[in-house]
């Protein structure tokens, strides 16, 4: 039986993993675009079911977002799994990730790059009103 | 830890120092392949799969992996310590990468 230590080390890399999707923008409007969703859920265990999404976020982006009927359809299948997604600006580039998720579990999901990819979309929509695309 | 990360495939098979009885007793025994590769790497293979028009970049070959940090840190509780795992550039889409990170 092989012997386990009884004081492992308290550092090292975890077994999680995160995707982050990345949009390019060097706009000086990248810090409007902060936003992050949570699921509004009903039942517990194997009932608890996506009942709606919310979002929450700086200036009229979130508002986008939460009007998106068509988004809010797709992130009731993922939000159960993705626990939350959120959208951080940063200076050159725009992130969109969920939670961190355990290596077996860290698989590709179409859905998920659907949903970054609309989110995408109307970042570069709005961006483009602003007068400054990226 | 860096290293490049190459795909490596290991094949358990049977070496001659067997016994003739030996060999007879595991003959059918199929063989063991392993095959280890990098998680953006992975994670590109399946995006292909499934009809997404990707790349797996080198590691380590673009500025983005060279961020001084993945965070903006508005939100509370973002993660401070974290690997790059490799980039995915990918074309057609509003999205231009993908990033893969690991908690530390």
């Amino acid at each position: 039986m092989p012997k386990q230590d009884p004081v492992p080390l308290p550092y090292g890399s975890l077994q999680y993993y995160q995707a982050h999707y990345i949009l390019k923008s060097e706009s000086k409007e990248n810090g409007s675009f902060l936003a992050r969703c949570e699921p509004v859920t009903k039942g517990r265990f194997d009932g608890k079911r996506v009942v709606t999404v919310r979002w929450t976020g700086s200036g009229k982006f979130a508002e986008t977002l939460q009007e998106d009927a068509k988004l809010t359809e797709m992130l009731k299948e993922v939000m159960l799994r993705e626990g939350e997604i959120s959208v951080d600006p940063l200076d050159v580039h725009i992130r969109i990730y969920g939670k961190w998720v355990h290596e077996d579990a860290f698989v590709f999901n179409q859905t998920m790059l659907e949903i970054a990819d609309r989110i995408a979309g109307h970042i570069k929509a709005r961006l483009r009103v602003l007068g400054d695309p990226p | 830890m860096w290293a490049a990360i190459l795909l490596v495939a290991v094949e358990h098979t049977h070496h001659s120092s067997h016994t003739g009885s030996h060999e007879e007793e595991h003959g059918d025994a199929e063989p063991i392949v392993i095959k280890r590769g990098a998680a953006h790497e992975k994670l590109a293979q399946e995006m292909k799969k499934q009809g997404v028009d990707c790349e797996a970049l080198p590691y380590g070959s673009h500025q983005l992996e060279r961020e001084e940090a993945y965070y903006s840190h508005n939100f509370a509780l973002s993660s401070r310590l974290v690997t790059n795992k490799g980039l995915i550039e990918i074309r057609g889409k509003n999205i231009d990468f993908v990033q893969v990170l690991q908690r530390n």
